[in-house]
């Protein structure tokens, strides 16, 4: 699974601490997530999509 | 709060690992050895790992984050279990090599459960800090 956080984040002008702090994770988490090393729970990939605006598929790809 | 708190217990657990062997250094009536003098090292290896993941979740908790979050969470249970797989075996190989001494004291038996559970502590501390380190590929 490969994700467009990094990408959406720039976008946003979001750093990682901030989208840490908006759904409530460490910073780490986000790291390892924008990495593609760690599958987030749907409660966090919800928040995450949610935080921009977008589907949960249009955040994270399925390969 | 609930971070400040769950700091605040770590560092009490730390406190009283160290208040502990503070007690049993400064009572102990015989001369350390080797065995001694490793186990201060492995309780103080131990303390610190708790200090500074104490640490690390006020820190976390001072930037408005999360310190028990699901990677976190995750991450401590993998190493536990990991842990608890890999320490089934150390026994294992612990009680053949044990079959070439005679265990005939109490004493003796103390000693190997000492450093079966020293080892179990250790073996779950470096998990839990190399998957901290690379992360969980759950695929």
């Amino acid at each position: 699974m490969t994700t467009r956080i990094k990408e959406l984040r720039a976008k946003d002008n979001l750093t990682q601490i901030e989208l840490a702090q908006k759904v409530g994770v460490r910073r780490e988490t986000i790291v390892f997530l924008e990495k593609g090393k760690y599958n987030p729970s749907l409660k966090l990939a919800y928040d995450i999509s949610k935080v921009f605006n977008m589907k949960i598929e249009e955040v994270f790809i399925m390969e | 709060m609930k971070a400040k708190k769950f700091a605040i217990v770590k560092f009490t657990v730390a406190a009283f690992i160290l208040g502990l062997m503070g007690f049993w250094i400064f009572n102990t009536t015989k001369p350390f050895n080797e065995f001694a003098y490793g186990t201060i090292g492995v309780m103080l290896l131990i303390v610190g790992f708790i200090i500074y993941s104490g640490v690390q979740a006020l820190k976390d908790a001072k930037s408005g984050l999360n310190p028990e979050d699901e990677l976190s969470k995750k991450i401590t249970q993998k190493a536990a279990s990991m842990a608890f797989s890999i320490s089934i075996y150390m026994w294992l190989i612990g009680l053949f090599a044990l079959d070439m001494f005679s265990i005939d004291s109490v004493n003796k038996a103390k000693f190997v459960i000492a450093i079966g559970m020293m080892g179990m502590t250790l073996i779950f501390l470096f998990i839990r800090l190399y998957l901290s380190k690379v992360g969980i590929d759950d695929n």
